[in-house]
């Protein structure tokens, strides 16, 4: 066992330098593992091409590929040296169980060995003490188990792992510290706090920290005083054995000569009070070798007190330091005391940078506000390229069953949309929850008249077009859903939808980069985009068309909602008013609109430029739903447009064939939200989810939406509404006002119950059961003396606050105390929320109704639309959602989930 | 992983026919301890029965020596559920043993452990056991390093009790049977394993060395000892339903080391990297949940996994999250982010009100930044990234004074009285 070091075992390198440089060559065991495919052709190339070969058991003939060339991979070390190839270095990246395998193959096949590095974590201490033996008895150093392996940042050479990541030139800098490190990791991070000080390194050795650290802190420092370009040594320590202790009485002791300064860092007190590792499996303290121990070890060979900004004094041998922070300011400190100058100018620091921050709005104390800091190179270019990308970045997954748009709370059996409740949105206006479907962001209120406008010029251009089967559908006694999934599937790319996504992808292009989310007007950029841009799609355009274009200029005017990219809509159409071809100026604004609106929503990355891109297809869809489904002409030609006229003013046009009422408008604004969404497990949300599934375009998903609605889910709003038809068939409640009504409510509610009890008692004993009463009770909300679904208490005193007092909903309330009066409930059932939709829809009837302006099938077919209509920016959401996250196919239903139904 | 005791210190040396004190168990009936006590001189010892790894029973009172069955079964009625504190481990016992009583006039102590000093195991002997080796003299125990291939032999066992001054009598049967547990070190994983103590029964003529207490220590990463067949839950009490969780997905790599710190903690930590885990445990001391490791590149399934049983433990709790680690050598920082940040989107219905502080370095890392922004923005979660040319320190220290802000209660209070916003409806 030929050695020259003092110490009392075998060290074969006598100097840092030794340990790795551009004359060490390389043979790597398990050269195609995952680990060391990802590392090992990065340090072929760092080191000059020093691995000569690789072992990969049973892979005779294989290479692995690196940046210089590839390495030849061998069955065994046998073969490797069979084959000529001579190698000083094994370095092992193979499973614990294996690793004094290899050990064993390496000592004996290659004579010419003289060190291994084991990256391996977790190795058996019995294998590790094994290893030991054979390692000492053969002559050959071992770097770990457990280490990350070495660098020599003058030779630009790292064997044996991945030292200085991803960019080993930029980290590793040539310079006179030595690293010697516990932690691979720290390895890396030390060598980047140090240039903070202006200190390279020299040789930095990742020494892992196994119960058995076979190249420890003694044999590190010998090696370093015999190393001419290392003048000073940094030691990172965890708890656990007894290297560090040994080396410092060593040299004590004049056994270990060692002249040069050392800098320190122990972490780790907490550690003692464990009862098994956690972390590095060697950092596990006895009662002697714990953190409070080694930090005394070092002090009492410092003989000055740890080093800090308070208390900056260094000794003749160094210092310890408490945090490694600390050690680029100690280190300074040691060499400035010893007359040493640094290897380069410093570089950064290390105060707190943070690349990236939002802090929500959330309110934080000065010392926690902090400003974002640009990224040092190459990052910098990086997170300017990231930022690049438009909107949201979204993986594609399976959205079967699952959908990030809306849910239903457990709990309360509320169905949120984008986190709102739902009944939050019932006094929104319905335009603003349209957009806000789509956006995730509500629509500032100084945009509503915006939101109508575009609305109801969508449903204009639905309209100019004629529709294709409707009237037919609904002549021959099609459902609604029938007739309006016709109409919007048979709509296809139809005018104007691709001229908006062409219009709005080109808008991206051009100003997102070089815009805030306000895009607030900027007279310079306008211009350079007006003189660059490519020709935007041409189309048809229409008087009414600019007509519109001319009101929404004026209510962006008006509302002071301008921005840059509304001007360059206007500014465009102008240039091009006189040209045979234009673009259409209400198209062209409208997208402009559309993307403004979209911008902070993009700029947040709370939707894909999908989205953004496709809202104006979305909303081309509603104004369809709402063109069709009328059954005369909501913008008849050569009529004044309503250009104020808001978009539920048009629905309830749609629905009533009549011009609504203020109240009116209120009560139909709040139905339409509240029917926006019942969740995502709706049979129409599915309809419309399998179909972006299948892999549709935006209108054939919303004929998926309608073909998965029907008398069951969408129609059975009429069936409360029959049944309060019966009860009001000779009882005109608006006949009476006051308390007169109140008295003649309840008196009816008693009748009901009664009439009620009386076909509960009848049906004792037989099979059938009497009809139950719709809209009361419900699932969640029973079980109480009094039971209130809290949806239609909410939507109820809404209405009271508002002066509107429903009679029919009032007859439900008195109906559920009388039924509970007079025996035939247990307790008080609730009214629930389909109670309000029902009752409140009837009250719009009711006129036309008492009138024979309107018969029983008109009014179901009414009902029905108005649940589509309501229902849209649900489903609109839904599709979004979808469209951005979801994958093709991704709504088949796996064959083990399927039963076979005999 | 460690057992104490003779429960099944009794099978394990049982394997080497190393003789042990005669053992029965809390079952055993009044006749039986009875019988016992008769068999050996009118004595037995009546232990408790901790798992894990409990050592100096004796100090804390919790070994009883008993003259009749009586005072063994109220012993043990006394010792069943005894609490034993050692340091900050509080544990509780579910058993006791009652052995047999062993008259001598020497207590023998021998430990075979794995010495740094030596990067090789040693075997220690001193004459004078009983107590804890360490208050014993450095001159009064001997110190036995052996060829680490074979292990001890008799002579090396003989030369240390001479050196010790042992009686003559005792040297030839401690040098017969001590060695022999060397078969056990060796062959089952152990890195320590220590008798104390070994008292001396006269047989005839002859004396017996009889292990009277064990301790032994496995290596977690040898599987070596599941041949003992011993039941995997005798070393359950060392992990916490959380850790036994997470210590399922172990493997050889890493990636997924935890040690439950403090479950009133407020900062959820998930740390990269022994270094990191050293310093961040050691800056966050009681504020830290947990200690972690979740380095060694980990796989996105593996790292969405950890993750995701790591949140729905404690995220409901955390006010920060705080992911630490330096710069990164090999772990791919953008996989790691994808699986910390997918799992905290299928979970922030815990705590819509974390913030995250994440300070790291490493391969791909803007990517990994970036995604996990645009999670964090449409989940509208507060955060502050910083990159490796931060003090890994100073990150950690200012996610400690961003909980200590929180604690406070001023965030609190606001979303108490004017509503917390909503993911989606942020002014």
């Amino acid at each position: 066992m030929p050695h020259s070091s003092p110490l009392p075992y075998f060290v074969g390198a006598q100097s840092l330098h030794e340990l790795a440089n551009r004359r060490s060559r390389v043979c790597v065991m398990n050269i195609l593992g995952t680990e060391s495919a990802q590392v090992t052709p990065l340090s072929n190339a760092y080191s000059g091409g020093n691995i000569v070969a690789g072992v990969q058991y049973g892979s005779t003939g294989e290479e692995l590929e690196t940046p210089v060339g590839p390495v030849p991979v061998y069955g065994s070390v046998g073969e490797v040296m069979k084959n000529g190839h001579s190698f000083d270095t094994g370095v092992i990246y193979l499973p614990p169980a294996a690793v004094s395998h290899a050990v064993s193959e390496l000592c004996v096949r290659n004579r010419n060995l003289e060190r291994i590095i084991i990256l391996t974590e977790k190795v058996p201490v019995r294998d590790s003490r094994l290893i030991r033996y054979v390692a000492q008895n053969r002559g050959v150093d071992v770097l770990g188990a457990n280490s990350l392996g070495i660098a020599n940042s003058w030779d630009q050479v790292r064997i044996g792992g991945a030292l200085g990541g991803d960019n080993p030139a930029g980290c590793l800098r040539k310079g006179s510290i030595a690293i010697y490190s516990n932690s691979g990791n720290f390895c890396t991070t030390l060598a980047e706090y140090l240039k903070t000080r202006g200190f390279g390194t020299s040789t930095i050795l990742s020494s892992g920290k196994d119960f058995y650290i076979h190249f420890a802190l003694a044999e590190f420092l010998y090696c370093a005083e015999n190393d001419p370009r290392t003048k000073a040594v940094l030691v990172y320590i965890e708890p656990g054995g007894c290297y560090e202790k040994q080396a410092l009485d060593w040299i004590r002791e004049g056994r270990l000569p060692f002249s040069k300064p050392l800098i320190a860092c122990v972490t780790g007190r907490w550690k003692s009070s464990l009862a098994r590792p956690c972390g590095h499996a060697g950092a596990m303290a006895g009662g002697s070798d714990d953190a409070f121990a080694k930090e005394a070890w070092f002090d009492d060979y410092f003989q000055v007190p740890p080093y800090s900004a308070s208390h900056p004094q260094v000794g003749p041998r160094g210092v310890r330091v408490t945090t490694i922070q600390d050690l680029p300011a100690a280190l300074g400190a040691v060499m400035a005391s010893l007359g040493e100058e640094p290897d380069f100018p410093a570089q950064g620091d290390l105060s707190l940078k943070p690349w990236l921050l939002n802090h929500q709005g959330r309110p934080l104390p000065e010392s926690l506000r902090l400003e974002p800091v640009t990224p040092l190179a190459p990052y910098d270019r990086q997170l300017a390229e990231a930022n690049r990308l438009v909107g949201a970045c979204l993986v594609r997954e399976s959205m079967r069953n699952a959908s990030s748009a809306t849910r239903v709370d457990a709990v309360s059996q509320q169905t949120e949309l984008h986190g709102k409740p739902v009944l939050d949105l019932i006094d929104r206006p319905f335009s603003g929850t349209c957009l806000f479907a789509l956006l995730r962001q509500e629509l500032p209120e100084k945009s509503i008249a915006l939101a109508d406008s575009l609305l109801n010029w969508l449903s204009m251009r639905a309209e100019e077009r004629p529709l294709a089967v409707s009237p037919q559908g609904r002549s021959s006694g099609c459902t609604p859903n029938a007739y309006l999934g016709a109409e919007v599937l048979l709509s296809g790319n139809s005018r104007g939808l691709q001229e908006m996504v062409d219009i709005t992808n080109s808008l991206i292009d051009a100003f997102f980069h070089e815009i805030g989310p306000e895009a607030l007007p900027d007279e310079a950029l306008l211009q350079l985009v007006l003189a660059t841009i490519d020709p935007l799609p041409k189309g048809e355009v229409s008087l009414r068309d600019r007509a519109w274009a001319a009101h929404c200029s004026a209510l962006l005017k008006e509302t002071k909602t301008e921005t840059i990219l509304t001007r360059f809509a206007e500014r465009y159409s102008a240039l091009e008013q006189n040209a045979p071809q234009q673009t259409n100026p209400m198209t062209l604004l409208a997208a402009a609109i559309l993307l403004g609106w979209a911008l902070p929503s993009l700029k947040s990355r709370r939707i894909p430029r999908q989205t953004a891109v496709e809202l104006g297809v979305h909303l081309c869809m509603m104004g369809l739903v709402t063109a069709a489904g009328a059954e005369a002409p909501l913008w008849p030609e050569g009529e004044e447009c309503h250009f104020e006229q808001d978009f539920v003013a048009t629905l309830f046009r749609s629905l009533f064939g009549r011009q609504a009422t203020d109240s009116e408008r209120f009560v139909l604004n709040a139905l339409l939200n509240l029917t926006v969404s019942n969740g995502p497990g709706t049979l129409s949300v599915m309809g419309a989810k399998q179909s972006v599934s299948a892999g549709n375009s935006i209108p054939t998903a919303y004929a998926g939406f309608m073909t998965h609605t029907g008398v069951a889910h969408g129609g059975n709003g009429f069936k409360a509404i029959a049944w309060l038809l019966d009860v009001f068939e000779e009882h005109d409640p608006y006949r009476e006002t006051g308390h007169a009504r109140d008295s003649f409510l309840r008196q009816l509610a008693e009748e009901k119950a009664r009439e009620f009890l009386a076909a509960k008692r009848n049906a004792r004993g037989s099979v059938a059961s009497p009809e139950p009463i719709p809209c009361i009770n419900h699932p969640v909300f029973r079980g109480q003396a009094v039971n209130i679904d809290p949806r239609e208490e909410r939507l109820r005193s809404l209405l009271l606050e508002k002066g509107i007092r429903n009679p029919f909903l009032e007859f439900y309330h008195d109906l559920v105390e009388q039924l509970y009066a007079v025996g035939a409930t247990r307790n008080v059932f609730c009214v629930n929320v389909d109670a309000v939709i029902a009752t409140l829809s009837l009250e719009l009837f009711w006129g036309q109704w008492q009138s024979g302006a309107i018969t029983r099938d008109a009014m179901q077919d009414a009902v029905f639309r108005l649940f589509l209509y309501g229902r849209m920016p649900g489903i609109a959401a839904e599709i979004a959602d979808h469209r951005s996250r979801g994958a093709d196919m991704d709504c088949r239903t796996p064959n083990e989930e399927l039963r076979h139904v005999t | 992983m460690q057992i104490t005791g003779m429960k099944f210190g009794h099978q394990l040396l049982k394997l080497v026919d190393f003789p042990v004190a005669e053992t029965l168990r809390a079952s055993a009936s009044l006749d039986e301890v009875s019988e016992l006590i008769q068999r050996h001189g009118g004595r037995c010892v009546v232990k408790p029965v901790f798992l894990g790894g409990i050592g100096k029973k004796g100090k804390a009172g919790l070994v009883r020596i008993v003259e009749n069955a009586y005072e063994a079964m109220v012993a043990k009625k006394e010792l069943y559920f005894a609490i034993h504190e050692q340091g900050n481990r509080r544990v509780q016992a579910n058993g006791v043993t009652f052995e047999g009583f062993i008259p001598s006039d020497i207590e023998i102590y021998v430990n075979i452990s794995a010495s740094t000093q030596h990067r090789s195991p040693v075997m220690t002997l001193t004459t004078e056991g009983g107590v804890d080796v360490e208050e014993i003299s450095a001159e009064r125990k001997k110190v036995i390093t052996f060829n680490p291939v074979t292990g001890p032999k008799a002579f090396h066992v003989h030369d240390a009790l001479r050196e010790l001054d042992c009686p003559a009598h005792y040297i030839s049967p401690l040098v017969q049977h001590l060695p022999k547990l060397w078969q056990l070190y060796d062959s089952y994983g152990l890195t320590l394993l220590e008798l104390n103590p070994v008292r001396m029964a006269r047989k005839g003529e002859r004396y017996l060395p009889v292990a009277c207490d064990i301790k032994a220590a496995f290596d977690q990463d040898n599987p070596a000892w599941r041949r003992l067949g011993f039941p995997e839950e005798i070393f359950s009490p060392d992990m916490t339903r959380f850790e036994a969780e997470i210590n399922v997905l172990r493997t050889h790599q890493g990636q997924s080391d935890v040690v439950e710190i403090n479950p009133q903690g407020s900062i959820l930590p998930f740390m990269f990297g022994g270094g990191a885990n050293s310093v961040a445990t050691e800056i966050l001391g009681d504020r830290a949940i947990l200690s972690s490791d979740f380095g060694g590149n980990p796989p996105y399934e593996k790292m969405k996994a950890i993750a995701a049983i790591t949140l729905r433990h404690w995220l409901r709790s955390a006010r920060v999250l705080l992911i630490i680690g330096g710069r990164a050598n090999n772990t791919d920082i953008l996989t790691t982010f994808r699986g910390i940040f997918d799992a905290l989107r299928e979970n922030i219905d815990l705590n819509p009100g974390i913030h995250v502080v994440v300070g790291r370095g490493g391969p791909r890392l803007v990517e990994g930044m970036t995604y996990a922004r645009d999670i964090l923005d449409r989940l509208q979660v507060p955060y502050s990234f910083f990159g490796f040319d931060s003090s890994i320190v100073r990150v950690i220290h200012y996610a400690l004074e961003l909980d200590r802000h929180l604690e406070q209660g001023t965030i609190e209070l606001e979303q108490k009285n004017v509503g917390f916003p909503s993911p989606c409806f942020q002014a």
